[in-house]
């Protein structure tokens, strides 16, 4: 059953990247430069500020994966479903409304870049304003993967990075760091 | 023609600049596009180590790349008519999207030639040169045919056979 205190207003996001003030972007060059390596690396990075620092989730973690294209969806799915993950899918703003309607409150959001109808980042934006959705572990999926893209994600508050096509190995181990259930991947 | 589409997607994925070729549709060098290969076969087209590393998490069927392989089999085409459309009314952010879509699916399934031409119209696109997109559209489509070709031809390898 839907729960108030879960609705997210994501009225207004579009397709429009949100702005960053340049300042803040470049107290992330740093670590974006990190970031970018690490995604050229390993195909994927965690920010080590925002790796969890709360005990790792317990039982059945649950992932939300954004991402329009269902050939992509379904192969992280089937990905982390061999791990034991329970999973969500939403395809578009009004399908993320729906997901995060629920309890429980997925313990980390895989999120997309170009959806159909929302820029990744905006989607992003409105999360960290929500209580209950401001502390999860928001990861973005993307090809976008630049230190300027890297930086633009982290100060608007992204955990980390994962680039696409996402390598079953590397999605387990981000994962894994995000959650808090290992150590490693952190930049 | 495939030859040509395979370096230029190369040179899209690592950033260096072909020199400009003016590429029409080629529609009926598509026949000779695909060998008959045995299905996995090397051709530059594909990266067949990307669908050998999902078969840990797939059913021995593959059930997930074979639905994957169906859905993009119908929304690859429908991504070119939409760029098709895009360029003919001349909106490069339909164009990148479009494009991006193809990108991502492509690059999921290991079709790295689609993908790579993808990449450059959408690079093209995000600089608003709806212009330089239109020679690289027959390469897109060389390679959008090759590859769904080879994607289906493995699938169908794949799928459980009658009376198994």
């Amino acid at each position: 059953m839907a729960d108030k205190g879960l609705e997210i207003d994501l009225d207004g996001v579009s397709k429009a990247e949100p702005e960053v003030a340049a300042e803040e972007a470049k107290s992330f060059e740093n670590a974006a430069l990190i970031g970018n390596a690490k995604l050229r690396e390993n195909g994927q990075f965690v920010n080590i500020v925002r790796m969890s620092a709360t005990a790792a989730p317990e039982g059945q973690p649950l992932i939300l994966i954004v991402e329009d294209d269902p050939g992509t969806s379904a192969v992280i799915e089937a990905v982390l479903k061999k791990r034991e993950y329970a999973t969500r899918i939403a395809a578009n703003l009004n399908e993320i409304k729906r997901a995060l309607s629920t309890r429980p409150v997925p313990n980390l959001i895989l999120l997309d870049v170009m959806l159909p109808d929302a820029n990744g980042f905006a989607v992003l934006e409105r999360l960290r304003r929500h209580p209950e959705y401001a502390k999860i572990p928001v990861v973005m999926l993307t090809s976008l993967s630049e230190p300027a893209d890297v930086a633009k994600g982290l100060a608007l508050g992204a955990t980390g990075y994962m680039s696409k096509p996402a390598r079953p190995q590397a999605l387990l181990q981000l994962i894994g760091t995000a959650l808090g259930m290992e150590a490693g991947g952190g930049a | 023609v495939l030859r040509e589409v395979v370096d230029d997607a190369e040179h899209a994925a690592t950033g260096a600049v072909p020199g400009e070729r003016a590429v029409g549709e080629k529609p009926a060098a598509m026949a000779h596009a695909t060998s008959g290969d045995e299905p996995g076969a090397a051709n530059g087209l594909m990266d067949w180590s990307r669908l050998d590393e999902l078969a840990e998490y797939d059913t021995p069927e593959r059930t997930v790349v074979r639905g994957a392989v169906a859905s993009h089999a119908e929304q690859g085409p429908a991504c070119l008519d939409e760029i098709r459309r895009s360029i003919g009314g001349r909106d490069v952010t339909q164009l990148r999207a479009a494009a991006h879509k193809l990108k991502g699916a492509a690059s999921n399934l290991g079709a790295v030639a689609l993908a790579g031409c993808a990449s450059r119209i959408e690079a093209a696109a995000k600089n608003g040169d709806v212009d330089a997109v239109e020679p690289l559209l027959g390469n897109l489509v060389v390679a959008l045919e090759a590859s769904l070709r080879d994607l289906r031809r493995y699938a169908d390898a794949a799928a459980p056979q009658d009376g198994a």
